[in-house]
C-alpha cells in the first residue's frame, strides 16, 4: 500500500509542475505589460520601469518563475490588477462559498441518485426502470444554467418561495443560508445525479449477475440483503471513482451556477476577472482550483486503492 | 471496416439511435435551412413588439430589442452546430496526430506527450476553456479553438491506446519487413484499425462539445452579440423571467434537444460498434 501511495504521489508531481508552468505563462502570453497593467492607463514610463524592477519582469523567464512559485508556496498569490486586492485573501473568501455550493450539490446528488437507482435495479425491466433511465439521459443532457433559470422560474418567479438569488454566510443566518443554497445545489447536482444514478444502477446490476450473488440466494439470504450486504457494497467502489471525476463537472458547473445565483464564489470571482482581464486574479484563480483537482484525482485513486486492496499490487 | 449506410441502418435499429438521429437530424436540418424557413431576420428589430408574447407573427415571442426568438433559434444552432463539429474535428485531427506518433515512435517523444496530456486534463474543462478564451479575447472563432483544445488530449490517448496495441501486431510487422516506411505504416496501415474508438469518441465529444460553446456564449465569452446564440440567449432571458417566461424556454428546448440527440447517438454507437469489436 504504502509503495502504492508513494508512485501515485511521485506521479502527481510532474503534472502539478506543468501545471504552474502553464498557469505561470498565462500572464506571459497575454498581451500588454503587467507593470503597465498595475499601474493603469496613465503612468509615466518612469513609473512602469521601476514597478518592472520592483516586480521582477526584467529577469530572465526561468528566474521569474521560481520566485513566483516560492511566492505561491508561501501563499502569495500577487495582487489583483482592478483593485489591489491580495489574490490569496480574494480566493480565501470566495472558496467557503464554492465549497458550501459543491457539497450542497453533492449531497443533493447521492440523496437522488442512490434511491432512483436502486429503484431502478429493484424494479429492473419493467417500466418504471424505463422511465428512470430515459429521464436520467434527459436529466444528463440538460444544461446547468437552464436548469437554474427553469429553478429560478418555478419557485422564485412563480411560487415566491426562494429569492431568486443572494448569498448569506450560513454563520450568520443558517436557515436563510441553507434556504438560498437550495436552486445552485440542486442545479448543480441533477447532471452529477444522473451520472452516477446511471452509474450505479449499472454497476449493481452487473453485481447480481455474479456467482457470489447465486451462492448468497442459494443460501436463502433474503432479496434484500443480497441487494443491500452484497451488491451495492461492491458496486460503491467503482462509484467513488466516477465521483471524484465529476469534481472538474462540479467546478465548470459552479462557475455557471454562480453566474445565474449570485454566488461570490471562486467561479464567480474567475468570471468576473477574466471578463475585466484581470490576469493576476485569473492566473491564481486557476492555480489553486486546479490544484485542487489534481489532489482530489489523487485522493480518489487513494481511495479506490484502500477499497479495493487487488489494486495495490499492480 | 464497416460501410457507412450500413452502419446508420444498425444506429437507426436501436430505440436510441432512432431518438437521437431523429433528434439530431430535425435539428440539422432546422440550422441548415435557417435561412429558408426563418420568418424574420434574426438581427431585424421589431420597434414596439419588445418582449412580446408568442403569436403568429412571432411564434417564440421576441427578444427585448424585439428581434424574432424562433429565427434567432434557429440561426443560433448553425453557430451551434459549426462551432461543436469544427472543434471536435480539430481536436480529433490534433488528438489523433499526437496519440500515433506518441504510439508509434514510443520513448522520449511519447513521455513528452503524455505528461502534456496530462496536464491539460488536469484542468476541469470550463476552467480551461475560460482560460484560453481570456487569452484570446471572446469571440465565436475562439470558443472554437478552447474547446478543441480542450478535446486534444482524449483524442491523443484514446489514439494511443490503440496504436499500443495494434503496432505489434502481424500485419504492421509485414507492412515494415515488406520495406514501407514509417509514415505508410502509420496512416495506411495502423490509422484505419485505430478509427473505431476514435469515431465513438467524436460522437461523445459532439455533445460535450455543444454544451461548453453553450456555457462559453452563457458567461458572455463565446458567440458575441448581436450573433445569436443559445448559450447567450438563455442568459439575457434570465433578466426577464418576470415579463417574458417564454424568452428562454425555447432556446433551452432546443440544445437540450440537440445535446440530447448526440449523446443518444453516441450511446447507441458505442453499444453497436463495441458488440464488433470487443475489445472496445
Amino acid at each position: 500500500m504504502a509503495r502504492y501511495v508513494g508512485a501515485r504521489l511521485l506521479q502527481a508531481v510532474p503534472v502539478l509542475f506543468l501545471v504552474s508552468v502553464l498557469v505561470f505563462s498565462l500572464i506571459h502570453l497575454t498581451p500588454g505589460d503587467p507593470a503597465l497593467e498595475l499601474l493603469g492607463p496613465n503612468a509615466v514610463p518612469e513609473q512602469v520601469a521601476a514597478l518592472r524592477t520592483d516586480l521582477g519582469l526584467d529577469r530572465p523567464l526561468p528566474v521569474q518563475y521560481v520566485v513566483w512559485m516560492g511566492h505561491v508556496l508561501r501563499g502569495d498569490l500577487g495582487r489583483s490588477y482592478l483593485n489591489r486586492f491580495p489574490v490569496a485573501k480574494l480566493l480565501r473568501r470566495s472558496w467557503p462559498v464554492t465549497l458550501q455550493l459543491t457539497m450542497g450539490a453533492l449531497v443533493l446528488a447521492l440523496g437522488l441518485a442512490a434511491p432512483l437507482a436502486l429503484g431502478a435495479v429493484r424494479y429492473r425491466r419493467t417500466w418504471a426502470d424505463q422511465v428512470v433511465v430515459a429521464g436520467l439521459v434527459v436529466a444528463y443532457a440538460t444544461p446547468t444554467f437552464w436548469i437554474a433559470i427553469l429553478l429560478v422560474f418555478l419557485l422564485s418567479v412563480r411560487l415566491g418561495w426562494i429569492p431568486p438569488s443572494g448569498y448569506v454566510p450560513p454563520w450568520e443566518a443558517p436557515a436563510q443560508a441553507l434556504r438560498l443554497l437550495i436552486m445552485p445545489s440542486f442545479a448543480l447536482g441533477l447532471g452529477v445525479a444522473a451520472v452516477l444514478a446511471r452509474f450505479l444502477r449499472a454497476t449493481v446490476l452487473e453485481e447480481l449477475a455474479r456467482e457470489y450473488v447465486r451462492t448468497a440466494r442459494a443460501k436463502g439470504l433474503a432479496e434484500r440483503g443480497v441487494l443491500y450486504r452484497h451488491a451495492v457494497r461492491n458496486a460503491l467502489i467503482p462509484v467513488v471513482t466516477v465521483l471524484g471525476l465529476q469534481f472538474g463537472t462540479f467546478m465548470g458547473g459552479a462557475v455557471l451556477t454562480e453566474a445565474i445565483f449570485g454566488l461570490p464564489g471562486i467561479g464567480r470571482l474567475l468570471w468576473n476577472a477574466v471578463q475585466a482581464r484581470d490576469y493576476a486574479v485569473v492566473q491564481g484563480t486557476i492555480l489553486v482550483t486546479t490544484g485542487v483537482f489534481v489532489l482530489i484525482n489523487l485522493l480518489t485513486d487513494l481511495c479506490y486503492g484502500l477499497l479495493d486492496p487487488r489494486i495495490r499490487y499492480q | 471496416m464497416w460501410s457507412r449506410s450500413g452502419l446508420v441502418a444498425r444506429l437507426a435499429r436501436r430505440p436510441r439511435g432512432a431518438v437521437g438521429l431523429g433528434l439530431t437530424g430535425v435539428l440539422v436540418a432546422a440550422a441548415v435551412l435557417a435561412p429558408l424557413v426563418s420568418p424574420h431576420d434574426p438581427l431585424a428589430l421589431a420597434k414596439g413588439f419588445e418582449l412580446a408574447r408568442p403569436s403568429t407573427a412571432f411564434p417564440f415571442g421576441t427578444d427585448e430589442l424585439g428581434r424574432d426568438l424562433l429565427s434567432r433559434v434557429l440561426y443560433g444552432g448553425r453557430v451551434s452546430l459549426v462551432v461543436a463539429s469544427v472543434s471536435v474535428l480539430l481536436a480529433s485531427a490534433v488528438g489523433v496526430i499526437v496519440g500515433l506518433a506518441g504510439g508509434y515512435f514510443g520513448g522520449v517523444w511519447d513521455a513528452v506527450i503524455m505528461r502534456l496530456t496530462d496536464t491539460i486534463l488536469a484542468f476541469p474543462a470550463v476552467i480551461l476553456a475560460m482560460a484560453v478564451v481570456s487569452l484570446l479575447s471572446p469571440s465565436s472563432f475562439n470558443a472554437m479553438l478552447a474547446v478543441a483544445m480542450v478535446g486534444i488530449p482524449t483524442f491523443a490517448r484514446l489514439t494511443r491506446g490503440a496504436v499500443l496495441a495494434e503496432r505489434e501486431r502481424e500485419y504492421v510487422e509485414a507492412a515494415r519487413a515488406a520495406g514501407a516506411s514509417d509514415l505508410y505504416t502509420i496512416f495506411r496501415t495502423i490509422l484505419p484499425n485505430t478509427l473505431t474508438p476514435v469515431l465513438i469518441q467524436v460522437t461523445v465529444s459532439m455533445g460535450f462539445a455543444v454544451l461548453l460553446e453553450a456555457g462559453l456564449s452563457f458567461l458572455g465569452l463565446g458567440t458575441q452579440p448581436p450573433q445569436p446564440s443559445w448559450g447567450a440567449m438563455l442568459f439575457a432571458s434570465a433578466s426577464f423571467l418576470n415579463q417574458a417566461p417564454w424568452y428562454g424556454f425555447f432556446p433551452g428546448v432546443f440544445l437540450t434537444a440537440l445535446v440530447l440527440g448526440l449523446n443518444l447517438i453516441a450511446e447507441a454507437l458505442q453499444e453497436a460498434l463495441s458488440r464488433q469489436v470487443g475489445e472496445y
